[in-house]
């Protein structure tokens, strides 16, 4: 096993050659902990990564031994940082931060959008995990007083998972199929009528955006006293239906592959992890992370392999922003170097969906200039 | 390989695909106009498409020093601007403007900050110069007899008497009037326009066209003509009115690219060409009010910038204001 630790800012406590049993910390951070996910002897253990090689638990298991659940909203945020909770819909921002922030909080949004196309994990655990979903709604909802629990559902999936809204006594919100109708941003743009302005939380705003998986892991925790060290994903291949696994994060993708026997031939094939919208290219020897919600292997398209074009100022871009930004007219500016306050502002506003991108006539990567033009802004 | 980036997901048409929808409504109402009107013409457009590829092959071959097929949307250019003039004028008159329209409007103009339709240069060009053939709308086959020729736009120009629109809509015009003026069909292009409004449709729904401009440039077309007068039926039907709003304005390339943009220009192209066939020398205009509406192109896009982060701004100070009392720290 190894874990792609240092997106987290978390350092090892563990040395090569220690023995450890899951469940067990094996590396510690400011704002959450690492737990292994399976027993076995620590092969290497540094900056980058632990590797851990599968073996006989030791017989001294010191598991985590919490018994109460949490009362307040700073006994969740200490829990959260124990058992090593991120955002599981993909972004992996510690949970405890998000919930430690002293904002008084009204609604706890349940987001079980999944725009990205494809990935159904926050469904079915939904539909096959039921109880550990509820209870990890009703921990939340009891620690922190929220008063309304919103279950954000896309239109396809508001038949089925609408009578799970009833059971928890949610409300049901039903968004477009559309990407990027999941964005937090946009979900809280429904509910509270208006658009957030760049830079504000959700939280700050009194709402509280939690992906199904995440409060599936808290619900793990509550019922089984488990950490997070292991991460309900979907996996995505042209031939055969959808699977939807539970993996101890840090095992390798290939380990994945080899098991369901998927062929993956890096010349024809793409492997991706995370949606095929704001995932990232992998290889087999790609680690399994917190955040990893889905794998797909896909047959390389011919239009992603062209090369940029000239803009021919079709308006794709301006139809599918959800936030009717002018994406070619960022492109534009950035590529001549002319900063604006009025490119900063709509920098700022755009969240890198890559809706943009996808739809490109000219094959030009939008979202990469975005994303180097924020990273040059902040620096 | 790994110059590949996410999204590794595509929607919609590619430039490519773009350029052959547009290229095959164009072909479309070609062979219309062969079969009705004239059964040269379709052989000639397809002649005309090959000096264009050749004009194209010919400037890369100079600039590159290298062999490349030509662009598709040169190919669409040539289209437009041989379905816009009359049908038997003179080949090298053609070849002039598209020339122009391919050398000096895609190659020469296309990378600057200057968009204007090729298309439409090649053809204004060809007003300048061949003023008086561009005029002429010969009857298919037969030479200038005892009877002069109008087309039912320049019918209501000079003599201020309407053809019937809905006649023009099936694209059904023929006859005389009053035995002074053989009444002709316009250039190839126009003569069909519920051909082109429904070739628009489906263009649309292919992704490949934009409604706005389209529809704002009718709209304004139709307001100006009402305020100004002028008998609406006839000037919807006739002229280039119906090819301009599905080809024409929605050119991407010398178009704004914003909404804002798009709806401005088409507002503003439709106005301008409802008052240049009131008030100018030519009976149609849409040459010169689309192309003044290409130059301010860049301003209309730079507004809806500017005014779109405007808006953002005053929003995010707006919150900024009420969410401490809404949220509040506790």
């Amino acid at each position: 096993m190894d874990a792609g630790i240092n997106r987290c800012r978390v350092a090892p406590i563990v040395q090569t050659g220690a023995a450890v049993a899951e469940g067990e910390i094996v590396a510690q951070g400011e704002s959450l902990a690492m737990h292994a996910s399976v027993s076995g002897v620590v092969e290497r253990a540094d900056a980058e990564q632990i590797v851990i090689r599968r073996g006989l638990a030791p017989s001294t298991v010191s598991a985590l031994k919490e018994t109460s659940c949490p009362q307040n909203a700073a006994d969740l945020a200490r829990i959260a940082r124990e058992m090593g909770l991120v955002g599981m819909g993909g972004g992996m921002f510690p949970a405890s931060v998000k919930l430690g922030t002293g904002w008084q909080i009204h609604t706890l949004v349940v987001n079980a959008v999944e725009c990205e196309p494809g990935i159904q994990i926050d469904e079915a655990l939904i539909l096959h995990d039921t109880d550990t979903v509820r209870s990890g709604i009703d921990c939340v909802t009891a620690a922190l007083a929220i008063k309304r629990r919103v279950l954000v559902v896309k239109r396809t999936a508001a038949n089925h998972i609408g009578s799970f809204a009833a059971s928890c006594a949610a409300d049901v919100l039903t968004m477009p199929n559309r990407y990027p109708a999941g964005a937090e941003k946009l979900i809280v743009a429904r509910l509270d009528g208006r658009m957030p302005p760049a830079g504000l939380l959700p939280v700050q705003c009194g709402y509280l955006v939690l992906s199904v998986a995440s409060l599936w892991a808290i619900g793990r925790w509550q019922l089984y006293r488990e950490p997070s060290i292991l991460r309900p994903l979907s996996l995505v291949t042209p031939s055969r239906p959808t699977r939807n696994l539970l993996v101890p994060i840090g095992t390798a993708l290939s380990h994945i592959l080899n098991t369901y026997g998927i062929g993956y031939n890096p010349e024809a094939h793409l492997l991706v992890t995370g949606g095929l919208m704001m995932g990232a290219r992998a290889t087999p020897k790609t680690p399994i992370l917190k955040g990893t919600n889905a794998i797909f292997v896909q047959p390389i398209l011919r239009r992603l392999i062209r090369p940029e074009e000239p803009c021919l100022l079709c308006g794709a871009c301006f139809d599918v922003c959800p936030l009717n930004l002018h994406p070619i007219g960022m492109v534009e500016r950035i590529k001549s170097g002319r900063r604006s306050p009025a490119l900063a502002t709509q920098l700022d506003e755009c969240f890198l969906c890559g809706a943009c991108s996808a739809v490109c006539p000219a094959e030009i990567p939008l979202v990469q200039y975005f994303r180097d033009a924020k990273r040059g802004l902040r620096a | 390989m790994n110059t590949i980036v996410s999204p590794f997901l595509r929607r919609g048409p590619n430039a490519r695909d773009m350029m052959t929808g547009m290229l095959a409504c164009l072909t479309v109402a070609t062979v219309h106009f062969g079969l009705r009107y004239d059964a040269q013409f379709p052989a000639r457009y397809a002649l005309y498409l090959v000096l264009a590829s050749l004009i194209d092959i010919f400037y890369v071959l100079l600039k590159d020093g290298r062999l490349a097929l030509p662009r598709a949307s040169t190919l669409v250019t040539a289209a437009l601007l041989v379905l816009s003039v009359p049908a038997r004028i003179p080949w090298w008159q053609i070849v002039a403007g598209l020339l122009v329209a391919i050398l000096f409007g895609k190659r020469v103009v296309d990378p600057g900050a200057l968009r204007v339709n090729p298309m439409l240069l090649g053809r204004l060009f060809m007003m300048l110069v061949f003023a008086d053939s561009i005029q002429t709308w010969l009857a298919p086959g037969a030479e200038i007899d005892a009877l002069s020729s109008a087309t039912p736009l320049g019918l209501q120009a000079s003599e201020g008497v309407a053809y019937s629109p809905l006649k023009i809509w099936m694209g059904d015009i023929h006859g005389d009037w009053e035995g002074i003026y053989a009444i002709l069909p316009g250039a190839p292009g126009e003569v069909l326009p519920l051909l082109t409004l429904l070739c628009g449709l489906v263009l649309y729904m292919l992704g490949i066209l934009d409604w706005r401009s389209g529809v704002m440039y009718i709209a304004g077309f139709a307001l100006t003509c009402v305020a100004l007068d002028m008998p609406l039926g006839i000037h919807l039907a006739a002229g280039a009115t119906i090819f301009t709003a599905v080809y024409i304005v929605t050119d991407p390339r010398s178009m704004p690219g914003s909404k804002f943009g798009r709806l401005a220009a088409g507002v503003l192209a439709g106005a301008l060409n409802a008052g240049i066939r009131k008030h100018g020398f030519y009976p149609e205009g849409v040459v010169l009010a689309v192309l003044f509406v290409n130059l301010l192109g860049p301003t209309l896009d730079r507004i809806a910038f500017q005014g779109r982060a405007y808006l953002l701004r005053r929003r995010a100070k707006a919150r900024s204001q009420d969410s401490v009392c809404v949220c509040g720290m506790p």
